[in-house]
């Protein structure tokens, strides 16, 4: 009875697990481990699920686990986390050769970003905008106030534009 | 690059604009202000873009030797003891047949039985309060005391009959009394 629910959560669930540690965390390699992690912590809590949203469940678990690691990281290398992106191939035909190329810079550049945001905001921002999770699901899942996720969400994206801008400006004084 | 202090309000609410989360008065402020401000417009054009993007980041797909991992880990386990008894709990629910009915009944009544028996079977002990030395000499106390009792009783007695008491008589009383009185540490004192 236990294994198949256990077996539903991680059909249902493994790829936003996945997605969540991927983009936390910046490599596959990392991501794998970090899933694997998160499902024995599901298994081995199964028994809790009841009381709350699976969801909201499974994404706690999530984010406390990737948080978790992240601490246990040494300095270094955390500064080194790498977020290559091998696997978005370009939307052919929308847009031309060269908006395509920026587009693609732009989004690494972000990625980049995101993997260097202080990890709770980074978290918050990975729940909403990469899971798509309502700002009601996250305050419900991580037990926040709805203003502050959505205060905190901001902020991350501001964080985001600020680092993206300063790049600009560097990039742009350079030539 | 220190903005002025316009600019970073109007910095700070930049997102909430994007995603329609200033009230109607704020948000024409800040129109207002990006109209007449380029700074300000590239970066609202720059928090459009990153929200834009970050919608568009694609859902990664988990690899399939990491689910067949922890399904086997899974497999290999076996259920947690809350979790069976939670499923045995779960599966007692009325109505039961009659013969089952009797039969948890039947057990819970021995278990109630039991828990009533075992503390009257198994009663411990008190310790004994007193050692043996101190029980002897208690009773020892108890002979003098009662010899004491007898001894004050028959002078009494002998008082009485003669009906005449004056002091001749009770001065040796008295010491009687003190010699008989194994408490009296003043003895023959008097």
């Amino acid at each position: 009875m236990q294994k198949n629910r256990f077996e539903t959560i991680v059909h249902q669930y493994k790829d936003s697990i996945y997605s969540y540690a991927y983009y936390f965390s910046g490599s596959p390699e990392n991501a794998e481990d970090l899933t694997q992690g998160v499902l024995l912590k599901i298994w081995q809590g199964l028994d809790r699920l009841r009381m709350e949203p699976a969801r909201s469940w499974v994404m706690k678990i999530t984010r406390n686990h990737c948080i978790d690691w992240f601490r246990s990281q040494r300095p270094k290398d955390r500064a080194s986390v790498p977020l290559a992106e091998q696997d978005h191939p370009s939307e052919p035909g929308v847009y031309s050769a060269e908006r395509d190329v920026q587009r693609m810079e732009l989004r690494e550049t972000i990625l980049r970003a995101i993997s260097r945001l202080p990890e709770k905001l980074r978290s918050l921002i990975i729940l909403r905008e990469i899971e798509d999770m309502k700002y009601e699901e996250i305050s419900h899942a991580l037990d926040m106030p709805l203003n502050s996720v959505k205060a905190s969400i901001h902020r991350g994206r501001r964080l985001l534009r600020e680092h993206l801008s300063s790049l600009y400006e560097r990039e742009y004084q350079g030539r | 690059m220190t903005l002025p202090p316009r600019c970073e309000e109007v910095h700070e609410r930049l997102e909430a604009y994007v995603d329609g989360d200033l009230s109607p008065e704020s948000a024409q402020k800040l129109e207002d202000h990006i109209f007449v401000c380029d700074e300000c417009r590239e970066h609202l054009d720059l928090a459009r873009q990153i929200a834009g993007e970050l919608k568009t980041l694609p859902a990664k797909t988990c690899p399939d030797h990491v689910v067949e991992a922890a399904l086997q880990h899974a497999a290999g386990s076996r259920d947690s003891f809350a979790a069976r008894a939670g499923a045995w709990l779960r599966g007692l629910r009325y109505p039961l047949s009659p013969r089952l009915s009797f039969g948890t009944a039947a057990v819970i009544l021995a278990v109630i039985g039991l828990l009533t028996i075992l503390p009257v079977t198994h009663k411990k002990k008190d310790p004994p309060r007193y050692s043996r030395e101190e029980v002897v000499h208690a009773q020892q106390v108890i002979v003098v005391a009662f010899g004491y009792v007898d001894h004050a009783t028959a002078l009494s007695q002998e008082i009485i009959e003669k009906e005449n008491v004056s002091a001749k008589i009770l001065k040796p009383i008295r010491k009687g009394l003190r010699s008989a009185n194994p408490f009296d540490k003043k003895g023959d004192k008097s």
